[in-house]
């Protein structure tokens, strides 16, 4: 009888503690989206009407600013053909950026996990300190460097530039990412391999790689949206307005006059950001896949 | 089918001797067990005959070639891991495949062969499936398999029952015993449970500390073993101890125990004369040597009992601290804190160097 009131007094006072903390919880998970979600709705609504708008209503309903589709571009002084050159622009960036960094680091990943060689600890402790270098800080060095590479203002392979200095940022990490996933592997499944006959480089490629494919998908699509997005150094190396990226293009599409015609600023971002929300939804599955690397017994 | 000889093999990872000196010679054929405690260097050795690593000093031969700088691709062995190492990515069949497609072997053989394999092994209906989804039982013979498929010279095996649980494990030692004798592949089976090795090995040998402790047949470590470390490790329950003095009277030799003596025969005193054997020594004797009863030269205090069913563990006080374990037959059962007279089978009596550690008798 007191026993069973103290008891059931208990549990009320851990249910309402619960109820509070997970109120607390949701409510620092939730808010800071709110902003972002006002933003994206605003994007929405402005893509879709007549007259510039401040809030998450359109003004009137019109398919007038996604022309750019399919007709030709003029703003301001510019005119642009069609858009689509420039979504290639961007989309060889961001496969370049892909092509750079996935083989550099699964390979590089390797060697600092399965490897000894001369160097092994420096190599290991400059990725740390590099692993979130500033880039922008290089912008004339790397001026410097892509003249003398013949990479600048070389028409597409300005694009495939940016490309690997983008790469080239992001590889010390990446190679750290996936070194940890190659140190989850056990040893034995290497052994089996190399004993089953394989050489060194098969037993990788064969074994070890289709193992961590999570890994690397994480990696390839971190790299392409990084590609993707990219504005900075597209702006300060691509010159010809044929080589524009969306970034850039965006970006001189608000730059031109006092006047900006909202509804294609806002439609033109809204087309630059649905490939990555497309391609980030299909690929939730697998990032969440991530904890699980090899399968071996025991 | 191989003769592997290890000549003065060590390994060394910095100052720690994981392997040292070491000298084995596994005839053709044979079926030989690597047995010690963890970290004995059994694995080590077996990694450094697979090519996985790298002798410090000394030579494997593979017949009649040193094979230290072949790498583990090229020597046709075939092996299974403690963990099984199956290729998570891949179906059982492509697992059993992967060495032969490796070999670049065509596919209608590679198929014959997978299937034949799989049948001797009775994983045939499990081939579409991947390792995940398979038992600790079936993922081993699924390993099996994939050593085999490659019809291999040497069959190495680290710890392969130790991950299946106790029923199991005694019905596959028995499989791998027949196979290997079917196959006839010269295996080297690394183990730390000297019953694995007992019921399934020709020889044994036998490693403490990186180095060879004795290397024989079962019989031969049961019943002549080479020092103290093997006469305890083998055999269950493991061998008694004590620590006595050795006493040469003129006509007569005993043991001084301390709290009560041990007169020994007259064959076991002329040997360890022969031999001068020194005066600290220890003195061992299996527990199924022990006679519990009411005739004997020594007295004791039953300890306590432990019944197994047929027999029954009997632990006996001697005096002082000294206790020892006897196997009866369960009916023959004396009751706990009894008095009791107890001797030995002095035929079977193991006297060991107190110091070295080594067997005199």
């Amino acid at each position: 009888m007191n026993s069973k009131s103290i008891y059931r007094s208990k549990i009320r006072k851990y249910r309402i503690k619960k109820a509070l903390t997970m109120l607390f919880v949701y409510s620092v998970l939730l808010i800071p989206l709110i902003p972002i979600l006002l933003m994206l709705g605003w994007l929405f609504a402005q893509s879709f009407s007549e007259g510039p708008t401040n809030t998450v209503i359109p003004r009137g309903f019109t398919l007038e600013n996604f022309k750019f589709l399919w007709a030709r571009i003029r703003f301001g002084l510019s005119e642009y053909p069609t858009i689509w050159p420039l979504v290639m622009n961007s989309l060889i960036i961001a496969i370049a950026t892909v092509a750079f960094e996935v083989p550099i680091a699964a390979l590089a990943g390797y060697s600092l996990s399965r490897m000894e060689f001369k160097g092994r600890t420096e190599t290991m402790r400059l990725i740390i300190a590099l692993h979130a270098f500033p880039g922008v800080i290089l912008l004339i060095a790397l001026f410097y460097i892509l003249n003398r590479m013949g990479l600048y203002g070389k028409g597409l392979l300005t694009l495939l530039g940016v490309a690997l200095i983008k790469a080239g940022l992001s590889v010390p990490m990446d190679t750290w990412i996936l070194k940890g996933f190659f140190d989850g592997i056990p040893w034995e499944l290497e052994w089996a391999a190399l004993v089953d006959g394989a050489s060194r480089f098969k037993a990788w490629r064969k074994v070890l790689l289709p193992i961590i494919a999570p890994g690397i998908s994480a990696i390839a699509i971190f790299s392409f949206m990084s590609g993707w997005g990219e504005f900075l150094l597209a702006y300060t190396y691509v010159k010809r307005k044929e080589l524009y990226p969306l970034s850039v293009f965006l970006y001189s599409v608000l730059g031109e006059f006092v006047f900006v015609d909202w509804g294609l600023l806002a439609a033109i971002t809204l087309f630059y950001i649905a490939p990555i929300l497309l391609f980030y939804a299909l690929t939730q599955k697998t990032l969440l896949k991530l904890q699980l690397v090899g399968a071996v017994k025991g | 089918m191989v003769r592997v000889r290890l000549v003065n093999l060590c390994k060394y990872f910095g100052k720690v001797k994981a392997v040292d000196n070491l000298n084995l010679d596994i005839k053709d054929s044979e079926f030989v067990a690597l047995l010690g405690p963890s970290g004995c260097g059994k694995t080590t050795t077996l990694l450094m005959i697979a090519g996985i690593y790298k002798p410090t000093k000394g030579y494997i031969y593979f017949d009649e070639q040193i094979v230290n700088d072949l790498p583990p691709q090229e020597r046709n062995i075939g092996m299974v891991f403690q963990n099984y190492a199956l290729y998570p990515h891949m179906k059982v069949y492509d697992n059993i495949a992967f060495p032969l497609k490796i070999k670049k072997v065509p596919k209608k053989e590679i198929d014959k062969r997978v299937r034949e394999v799989a049948r001797f092994l009775r994983i045939e209906d499990l081939l579409n499936r991947k390792p995940s989804q398979l038992s600790g039982g079936q993922q081993q013979r699924v390993a099996l398999a994939r050593a085999l498929v490659k019809q291999p010279q040497l069959f190495l095996m680290d710890e392969p029952l130790s991950n299946l649980d106790a029923k199991l494990r005694v019905i596959m030692r028995a499989e791998l015993k027949r196979l290997q004798k079917e196959l006839k592949i010269t295996t080297i089976y690394v183990t730390h449970d000297q019953v694995e090795a007992m019921t399934m090995a020709d020889r044994i040998a036998v490693l403490n500390m990186g180095k060879l402790q004795q290397y024989g047949d079962p019989g031969e470590l049961y019943n002549k073993p080479a020092n103290l470390f093997v006469a305890g490790f083998i055999g269950t329950p493991p061998m008694n101890f004590l620590e006595g003095s050795l006493i040469d009277k003129e006509d007569t030799m005993l043991i001084d125990f301390g709290e009560f003596s041990l007169t020994l025969p007259e064959n076991i005193v002329s040997i360890l004369r022969e031999v001068n054997a020194s005066s600290e020594i220890i003195f061992g004797i299996r527990p199924e040597d022990v006679f519990i009863g009411k005739q004997g030269e020594l007295e004791g205090e039953v300890y306590v009992v432990e019944p197994l069913g047929k027999d029954i563990i009997v632990h006996v006080n001697l005096g002082g601290n000294k206790r020892i374990r006897a196997i009866l037959s369960a009916e023959k059962a004396p009751s706990m804190s009894s008095k009791v007279k107890v001797s030995f089978d002095m035929e079977k009596v193991h006297i060991f160097d107190k110091k070295t550690e080594k067997a005199y008798i």
